[in-house]
């Protein structure tokens, strides 16, 4: 896991670099909005339907959509083959982060007494699938032209070796890092989600903070790119 | 996935097929375009994405792991043989209807079905290839599943290859069980198994090597002979294939054909509440039959152009770029 | 029987933007610079080299005799954008058109939907919008007699008019306080659908227009709802003046579609799909232009994407023409 002589990592990054990004939107049919996303071998799609008439009527808020998250991980997803139950705890877990960091951001009262689904499947797993998945939702509730007050871009940040590093892979995370992930708001730089699992002095936090954040704004230019491409590519196509 | 229909839109349906020109245009026995590209997921085995036109997407992985040989405790069989473990799962954001558990009766259904047809290996049960007359391909001692079994042995008894074919449905436009085969076909097809070499330590004592050479690969044997699967749904007196999800709404009773590029017939389903009068359903089979030997012969037409292609790019060092979800 | 195989195509790419990129700061001179032509609600009509697209958290103008509009939200008297979509100025009223979400409706509207829900005096319908709009028993016409009073009986019988799965036209009538839509069928013109089928597309595609009742030179009728819900059927010569409202409630379609009915049903079908696949405005004259263009493909050929792709772009190409 050591950095070579000048200081690259293990996939040859710089400490401040993200891995490859790519991403588009608008890739199942069915859905409202539909997105992308491949931060190097870490690739997820996420789908959203609605805002919709809510399916459960005891659920149904009078004032705002209410928030539903599913992730699901495809069995083929890792190196090693493994299903994951409906119920696994982990993924739980990570679809209410999913959710509770949205939450502030979707202007809700637009829509009062409706549903919002966010259906999220990771396809390849190499690190840092929470990142990708917020990432991802937030390309596909833009591409649903459901009302945000921002973008929501996040990224994870650990201390590798002696210094920190951003957007970790599959190799660094699991060599005991620590790692964080944030969720920024790149207008206002409020970070609407902190998650970190493992021991980070003190010291070092803020550092890796301020990394990730950076890591965030970076993501913040290629999801712009690709909503606004593709947003004049349908304008353009409408006025002919 | 619409699960409404009106009466006046299952009139319309039904006699637009009764004279043979269906909502969308088409005759009774054409199928939608459908585009196919195979290893699209890179940490797999093999892979494919399919979809039909009308918006059906499915992505299938095969993933060769080694685990111990399964014995029948009863018959003692199965210590020669390899294993095809089978799993259907249908996203939620194919259908809101896919939510939570909402999916498990017919991922079960689905992964079954697929097991069912896949795996059936055993010469020694009645292979329904005895059932169809008009068999003209190559003797095909591999069962009805079609995949040679044996070949994935390492050590009787022992070790062998798994496969584990995971197909994924992401969006639902009707005719899901034809998709996830052809799919299933294609991602079989990308398959390569890495090389064995097995050492005799005496005493009965056998240990292998699994050769990591990326070149030194097999590809999976028997795979010509594995069964696609052809949905005939019977729309009033008529049956159609292909059907839309609206058209599968009007479905009253739905035949599943499963069958080899010989025209071998290698299982069948029949489901949904209606009826089929015995006559009807000799036609739909004969039908599927023919069907099924062309869709065969294109398909692997399709890989075959596919891997092809890819080839020649590899030999002149040009890198193979594989679209997948950033295709149009 | 025809099967055919296909490689994804790779997306077009994105050439040399004739829609000029705005930096964030500048926001407000070009709005003056737009100011020349103020595209109406509708967004139609609007060229593309003037296109101001903004994505979420943009500020837009930080002008503050502006006023903000749908799409858009007030931060430190700033008007910044909350979705991703092309700029709207109205006077002084700022908005934000997404281009592919939900249908967002205004009074009038003539729209298609789909009944989900037999509830007391009131039906659910689907009409693609954030949630279901309601058409209450009272805002129907009854069958004997336009102006006859609603009794007890009719609630009793609610399915007799409309059952789930039933298809309508109805226009909007009222917002409910919630944002449901409250619809009405009380016109000859609207009611239950029949002799045809239903295509869905993005609601941004279809135009507010006079009308929405279009008989085609094909002999198909075609109605283009508002919200993206599309009826393409057999044309019926609607004669307003006395039409036996038993019939309104039919489920029954007409018994003499020919065959040739059919194939032209389907072939507005296709074309609309093509259309729309092409994220291109769907109204009465590109459709018949897509029509004519069809015409030299075998029905059956429709579903190719190569050939709804030429229909699309030759139908375009004649729209073109036609405004010179």
């Amino acid at each position: 896991m050591s950095h070579n002589q000048i200081g690259l990592r293990i996939d040859g990054r710089r400490p401040a670099e993200l891995r490859k990004i790519t991403s588009t939107t608008c890739v199942l049919s069915q859905a409202d909005g539909s997105a992308y996303l491949e931060h190097g071998n870490t690739k997820v799609l996420a789908a959203v339907y609605g805002p919709r008439e809510a399916r459960h009527r005891a659920l149904v808020l009078h004032d705002r959509a209410i928030l539903n998250v599913e992730l699901n991980v495809a069995p083929f997803s890792s190196g090693e083959r493994r299903r994951r139950s409906k119920n696994d705890k982990r993924l739980l877990e990570m679809a209410s982060f999913v959710k509770q960091t949205f939450e502030p951001v979707v202007i809700a009262t637009l829509y009062p007494r409706s549903q919002i689904d966010i259906y999220l499947q990771v396809i390849q797993h190499d690190g840092g699938t929470l990142q990708a998945c917020i990432n991802a939702t937030t390309l596909a509730l833009i591409d649903a032209g459901i009302a945000m007050t921002d973008y929501v871009c996040a990224c994870t940040a650990g201390w590798v070796e002696r210094e920190a590093a951003i957007d970790l892979n599959y190799i660094e995370e699991s060599s005991d890092t620590s790692e964080v992930t944030i969720a920024m708001l790149p207008k206002s730089s409020k970070i609407t989600l902190a998650q970190m699992e493992s021991r980070l002095h003190v010291d070092k936090l803020e550092e890796v903070f301020r990394l990730a954040g950076e890591g965030c704004k970076q993501m913040y230019e290629v999801m712009d790119k690709t909503i606004r491409d593709r947003a004049e590519d349908l304008a353009r196509k409408m006025t002919v | 996935m619409p699960s409404l229909i009106s009466p006046s839109e299952r009139d319309y349906i039904l006699k637009g097929i009764e004279c043979n020109i269906r909502a969308d245009g088409r005759q009774r026995p054409d199928y939608r375009e459908v585009i196919l590209e195979t290893g699209v997921i890179s940490q797999t085995s093999g892979s494919a994405r399919v979809r039909l036109a009308g918006g059906t997407d499915v992505l299938v992985s095969v993933k060769a792991d080694i685990g111990p040989v399964l014995v029948d405790p009863e018959t003692g069989e199965g210590a020669d043989k390899g294993q095809i473990i089978c799993n259907v799962e249908c996203a939620p954001s194919a259908s809101q209807q896919f939510e939570g558990r909402g999916a498990d009766e017919l991922n079960n259904e689905l992964t079954q079905m697929m097991t069912r047809f896949l795996s059936h290996n055993t010469t020694t049960l009645s292979t329904p290839s005895s059932t169809t007359p008009s068999s003209t391909g190559a003797p095909n001692n591999n069962g009805a599943g079609g995949i040679n079994l044996s070949k994935l042995c390492i050590i009787p008894g022992e070790q062998c290859w798994i496969l584990y074919v995971d197909a994924l449905v992401l969006d639902y436009g009707g005719n899901l069980v034809d998709a996830v085969f052809m799919g299933t076909r294609a991602a079989i097809f990308d398959t390569r198994i890495p090389k064995t070499e097995v050492q005799d330590l005496g005493d009965g004592n056998f240990d292998f090597e699994v050769l990591d050479d990326a070149e030194d690969t097999e590809v999976v044997e028997g795979r010509e002979d594995m069964p696609i699967c052809i949905t005939l749904n019977k729309i009033g007196a008529r049956h159609i294939v292909d059907a839309s999800p609206l058209e599968e709404l009007c479905t009253e009773a739905k035949l599943v054909v499963a069958v080899n590029r010989s025209g071998e017939l290698c299982g069948l389903q029949k489901g949904q509440d209606g009826g089929i009068e015995p006559s009807l359903l000799l036609e739909m089979i004969q039908f599927g039959k023919t069907l099924g030997q062309t869709l065969i012969k294109q398909l692997d037409a399709k890989i075959k152009a596919e891997a092809e292609a890819d080839t020649i790019k590899r030999q002149n060092g040009q890198p193979v770029v594989k679209l997948g979800f950033f295709a149009q | 029987m025809n099967v055919s195989f296909h490689s994804p195509a790779p997306r077009t790419a994105i050439s040399g933007s004739k829609a000029h990129r705005q930096s964030k700061q500048h926001g407000l001179e070009d709005m003056e610079l737009d100011g020349d032509h103020e595209d109406g609600a509708n967004g139609s009509g609007v060229k593309a080299s003037t296109l101001h697209v903004v994505t979420p958290g943009e500020v837009i103008t930080n002008d503050t005799a502006f006023m903000r509009g749908h799409g858009t939200y007030i931060e430190n008297e700033k008007v910044v954008s909350s979705v991703a979509g092309v700029v709207d100025r109205v006077n002084k009223l700022i908005s934000v058109r997404p281009l592919h979400t939900r249908y967002t409706g205004e009074i009038g509207d003539v729209v298609v939907g789909r009944i989900t829900e037999v509830a007391q005096k009131r039906w659910k319908v689907d009409v693609s919008a954030r949630q279901d709009a309601i058409l209450m028993l009272s805002s129907i016409n009854l069958p004997g007699g336009v102006q006859r009073r609603k009794q007890e009986s009719d609630e009793l019988q609610m399915r007799s008019f409309f059952m789930e799965g039933d298809l309508v036209v109805a226009e909007v009538q009222a917002f409910f306080g919630d944002g449901a839509y409250s619809l009405h069928t009380r016109s000859l013109k609207y009611g239950k659908l029949r002799n045809g089928t239903f295509i869905s597309v993005p609601p941004a595609l279809v135009q507010r227009c006079k009308s929405h009742f279009h008989s085609l030179a094909c002999g198909v009728d075609v109605i283009l709802g508002l919200n993206g819900y599309i009826w393409v059927s057999a044309h019926v010569p609607q004669n307003l003046d006395e039409i036996d409202t038993e019939l309104v409630y039919s489920n029954k379609n007409k018994e003499d579609i020919t065959p040739r009915d059919r194939e032209s049903i389907a072939r507005v079908g296709n074309c609309i799909r093509a259309l729309a696949d092409e994220f291109i405005f769907i109204n009465d004259t590109i459709i018949s232009f897509a029509y004519e263009a069809s015409l030299q493909y075998k029905l059956k050929d429709m579903n190719k994407k190569e050939i709804m792709h030429a229909i699309a772009t030759e139908a375009t190409t004649a729209v073109d023409n036609m405004k010179g």
